[in-house]
């Protein structure tokens, strides 16, 4: 086997094995990154929307509770008005979702789903869990949901939550008497859950990924290109004349060539001495034919 | 001379201080057209205006005018409508009873807090006594709907339906009605079409605007004096006596005075004034 396949054949299994290293490698981190970004963004929105609830519940309620004696206003309520201020949000992005998920709401639009359920039946049994990401398939494709327990511990929610005759009697005539009522303190009673979709984040990384491998590969074949230009002329081509002109005076062809250069590598010393050794060759065989 | 300058300087000081403190309560805000009658005539209302007892505001169209007690509390007054301070003590009095106003139409939200003697609105059939509450009223010709936001009110029905009949107790969150024509009830909530029909303002909290005029001077400015037309309802309320008395001096008022004449059989009172004649003792005819 020649050198140059012997030499071709080392590199390009480097290469690949390399190759396939930093595509899985990068793969990995890109997706990763992808995921911690959604989850980022999904607790930023949970932060956001708890600014809501909070901002409604210190400042926004105290100024109604007047007209709350007339009419009852859902404006006032911390999980209408984080809904709601979401529900603007995905005007503009209609992917993303926030739900006051609850097992038994006032309001029905925050019914829990069969999923939302179990979310909320997780926290209930582990009492400890604060936190849960997953992910879950849509019918706009993959989405991740980050979920925070609701659990009642002010006892000024059981005015509205605790039984029919101690809710305010505005709200009964908005809501009825029917849900939202039996809650008991510290019960978690719901979930918020946010959700953000994957796909955005997900495509970004994979084109991310696909330009890298793209480099990679590109850098990888004009290095291979360059590397086996650089063999044939620096290397292969002078050795095969030094071969050729070696084998030639190897045959008594004294007359086959000079051994010359002006390189000063390893070849050049290597012709050097080789025509050195031709040229006390050459004085040695004329000694002994004197 | 510089005696009696200072004694002059002294006299006119004290002689200020009463009018300093003869106020018994301060609009605050006028918005829409609104006047004030004192004495006998109207004058037009404006915000740092001083009200005092016997003053009758009134608020036009949808016009809203808030008084300030200076003994606590405030008022404010929706129209169309009027309110008449009966007995309202000047700041530092002490109140003999309790404060009382009366209020034949428009929306009245009344802050109360006026312990121990509290304040009564008088208003179509009944009269409703606070002492420390929140209460919104409507009065309507010969009906009354007041909703109790907070604290407790007392009713007493004073239309001759109710004469003899015992107080009733409204709670905080009640709506409680009674018309000329129906007996009085109560509701556990506002109504939907009195909260509907309600002044925006009086969902909220009033405000506290008195510190704003607290040195403020407001003259105000004379429009014209009480007409017959105007006076009759008041004539014909439960304070006609105080009316009859005050309304007196306008009887020398052509006008006035013919309007009066051309309905006498209401007002007798005022017949030996318009007549005295009548009332002369008579001089035994002697016998030719």
């Amino acid at each position: 086997m020649k050198l140059i396949w012997k030499f071709n054949l080392v590199l390009l299994g480097i290469f690949l094995l390399g190759f396939a290293i930093s595509g899985y490698v990068s793969y990995n981190v890109l997706q990763a990154n992808a995921r911690e970004e959604v989850v980022q963004n999904a607790r930023l929105m949970m932060e956001a929307a708890l600014a809501s609830r909070n901002y409604t519940n210190t400042q926004i309620k105290p100024l109604l509770d007047t007209q709350l004696k007339y009419v009852f206003l859902p404006q006032t309520v911390p999980a209408y008005a984080a809904t709601e201020q979401f529900n603007d949000l995905r005007k503009t992005h209609q992917d993303y979702a926030y739900k006051e998920a609850t097992l038994n709401p006032t309001n029905p639009r925050d019914r829990a789903s069969d999923w939302e359920a179990d979310v909320v039946q997780i926290f209930r049994q582990t009492p400890g869990t604060t936190e849960l990401v997953g992910e879950r398939d849509t019918p706009t494709g993959r989405s991740l949901y980050l979920a925070r327990p609701i659990q009642i511990k002010n006892g000024a929610c059981l005015v509205c939550h605790s039984t029919v005759e101690a809710a305010p009697k505005t709200m009964l005539d908005q809501y009825g008497g029917a849900n939202g009522f039996g809650w008991k303190l510290n019960e978690i009673i719901g979930s918020q859950i946010v959700s953000v979709p994957m796909t955005v984040p997900v495509a970004r990384a994979s084109a991310t990924f696909r330009t890298f491998m793209l480099s990679l590969a590109a850098v990888f074949a004009a290095t291979f290109v360059l590397l086996n230009v650089m063999l044939h002329t620096i290397v292969i081509r002078r050795v095969t004349k030094l071969a050729s002109i070696a084998d030639q005076v190897s045959l008594g062809n004294l007359e086959a060539g000079e051994f010359r250069t002006k390189s000063k590598d390893e070849i050049g010393v290597l012709t050097d001495a080789l025509g050195r050794m031709k040229t006390s060759l050459v004085q040695a065989l004329k000694m002994l034919e004197e | 001379m510089k005696a009696a300058f200072f004694c002059l300087t002294i006299w006119l000081a004290l002689s200020m201080a009463p009018a300093e403190a003869a106020d018994a309560g301060t609009v605050t805000i006028v918005e829409g057209r609104a006047r004030v009658l004192r004495d006998l005539t109207w004058y037009k209302l404006a915000p740092g205006a001083r009200i005092r007892e016997g003053d009758i505001i009134e608020a036009m169209d949808a016009a809203q005018v808030q008084t300030e007690l200076a003994t606590g509390g405030s008022l404010n007054l929706g129209g169309p409508g009027a309110l008449y301070a009966a007995a309202l003590p000047l700041a530092g009095d002490k109140p003999a009873g309790p404060l009382e106003f009366a209020l034949p139409a428009g929306w009245l939200k009344l802050a109360a807090n006026a312990a121990p003697a509290g304040i009564r609105v008088q208003s179509g059939p009944a009269m409703v006594s606070v002492v420390e509450a929140i209460v919104v009223f409507r009065a309507q010709t010969d009906a009354i709907g007041f909703f109790v936001e907070s604290g407790g009110a007392k009713l007493v029905e004073t239309g001759p339906a109710g004469k003899g009949a015992a107080p009733v107790e409204a709670r905080a969150g009640e709506y409680w009605s009674q018309a000329a024509d129906r007996p009085l009830r109560s509701e556990p909530r506002a109504p939907a079409a009195f909260v509907a029909a309600m002044p925006r303002q009086l969902l909220d909290p009033l405000p506290v605007l008195a510190p704003r005029y607290k040195s403020a001077k407001v003259q105000l400015v004379a429009e014209q004096e009480i007409s017959f037309a105007e006076a009759e309802p008041w004539l014909a309320g439960p304070y006609r006596k105080v009316f009859l008395k005050r309304l007196t001096p306008r009887l020398r008022d052509r006008e006035f005075r013919a309007a009066v004449e051309a309905r006498i059989a209401r007002y007798p009172e005022w017949d030996p004034i318009l007549h005295p004649e009548k009332y002369q003792p008579k001089v035994p005819v002697e016998p030719k």
